[in-house]
């Protein structure tokens, strides 16, 4: 699953292949803060996180079908960490972990409702609204 | 195009495959496969993904590959795109599939609740199979004691189980006394089975008696139904004999074995 996920985001079998070492070893890197509850969502987003931090640390769009919009997902901003004191704050007590490039990637790319990305990464739905919502604000165009 | 007919979303096919969907929405892919043969392409497409996987990248090497990358790693981010590394050896079929180690067993019955023989394990593949003991009273867990750890008659125990990966297993005791004890499945009839998913451990506690110098505990553990009675038998068999009754494992073949031995204060 997570080599599949790579593959898709990336498009390249190594960078796939280094893309899902990178999860796992982030996996067993925070084992202890592992729950019990469906652990392929956990590494799915593992997974993506791992990916858009490569395709932005590259800065080139991945030779998928859906790389433009993966690559603007990955190039835009992070409303999260721009939104100050009160996500940082929900940040420290750890209630929004997902950054907003992941949320609009399940979104946007994985087809995931707002109340099942919501769920996914355990936010309420209208902190997902508000996060998609701040992410098209600040420009980014991502449409279907 | 109706709703019906859009291709499952990818995300939803690895959880139905991996039995990670909650159970409307898996009651809900199933009903459609039924009907949709591009959905029932779906699932066998992924399932041949994973064949081709595993025979293209085989779990162990790729384990190793991991460690060499995290043996590699400073202890900060490589390249500003990970985190800090640490590895286990567990990792070998983390690799290919969504398994992860799972954490802790989440409801805890209470000293006195009678065993219902539908105890839920988790299934850690990847893993060992392990046996974990609680001393209830120390917090909402209770505390964990480990091997040779000091015990006290009227100590309310709490059996966790790890089954990494085994479908089945039984659970027993034997004490200083040469007593057994059944504590997985609750009847010697009860199926073996291990749930798949879930975080039940053992559905009741356990008060220590008044049997003297120890009390061992054994988790057998194997991917196909155990039989009950050889377990109690290889048990009791162990139990009368006190010079190995501390050391050895079951006579039993083909099983794998946990064991975790309490040392008992009173005589």
């Amino acid at each position: 699953m997570v080599l599949r996920r790579c593959r898709r985001l990336l498009g390249d079998e190594q960078n796939a292949l280094e893309a899902m070492q990178d999860t796992f070893v982030l996996l067993l890197r925070n084992q202890d803060r592992l729950h019990d509850d469906a652990p392929s969502s956990l590494l799915h987003r593992m997974a993506t996180n791992v990916c858009l931090n490569l395709i932005r640390g590259r800065g080139r769009r991945p030779e998928v079908a859906d790389g433009d919009l993966i690559a603007r997902i990955a190039m835009s901003p992070d409303i999260e960490a721009r939104v100050g004191a009160r996500w940082s704050l929900s940040r420290i007590f750890g209630e929004q972990k997902e950054s907003t490039r992941t949320i609009a990637l399940l979104h946007l790319l994985d087809g995931m409702t707002l109340s099942e990305v919501a769920d996914e990464v355990g936010m309420s739905v209208s902190g997902v609204r508000k996060r998609l919502r701040g992410l098209k604000a600040m420009g980014l165009e991502m449409n279907r | 195009m109706s709703e019906q007919r859009k291709p499952i979303e990818q995300w939803r096919v690895e959880r139905y495959v991996l039995d990670e969907l909650p159970a409307d929405q898996r009651a809900a892919v199933e009903a459609r496969l039924k009907t949709d043969p591009e959905a029932a392409a779906q699932v066998a497409a992924l399932r041949e993904s994973d064949a081709t996987i595993l025979d293209q990248y085989r779990s162990a090497p790729m384990a190793r590959e991991i460690e060499a990358r995290h043996k590699a790693s400073p202890q900060k981010a490589r390249g500003g795109r990970i985190w800090p590394a640490v590895l286990l050896p567990a990792v070998a079929l983390l690799v290919l599939f969504a398994v992860i180690p799972r954490g802790e067993v989440t409801d805890v019955v209470g000293p006195g609740t009678q065993a219902t023989g539908n105890e839920e394990v988790l299934l850690d593949k990847g893993l060992d199979p392990k046996i974990r003991v609680f001393r209830k009273g120390a917090g909402p867990e209770g505390e964990e004691l480990t091997e040779g750890a000091s015990a006290d008659e009227g100590d309310v125990i709490q059996l966790k189980l790890q089954a990494a990966g085994r479908t089945h297993g039984v659970v027993v005791s034997v004490d200083g006394r040469g007593h057994v004890e059944l504590h997985f499945p609750a009847d010697e009839r009860d199926p073996t089975t291990l749930k798949r998913k879930g975080t039940v451990a053992l559905a009741h506690a356990y008060e220590l008696d008044d049997a003297p110098d120890f009390e061992r505990f054994f988790f057998v553990a194997a991917r196909y139904p155990v039989a009950v009675a050889d377990v109690l038998g290889a048990a009791r068999k162990l139990a009368s004999d006190p010079a190995t009754a501390k050391t050895a494992l079951l006579s039993l073949e083909d099983v794998d074995q946990a064991t975790l031995t309490l040392s008992k204060v009173t005589p």
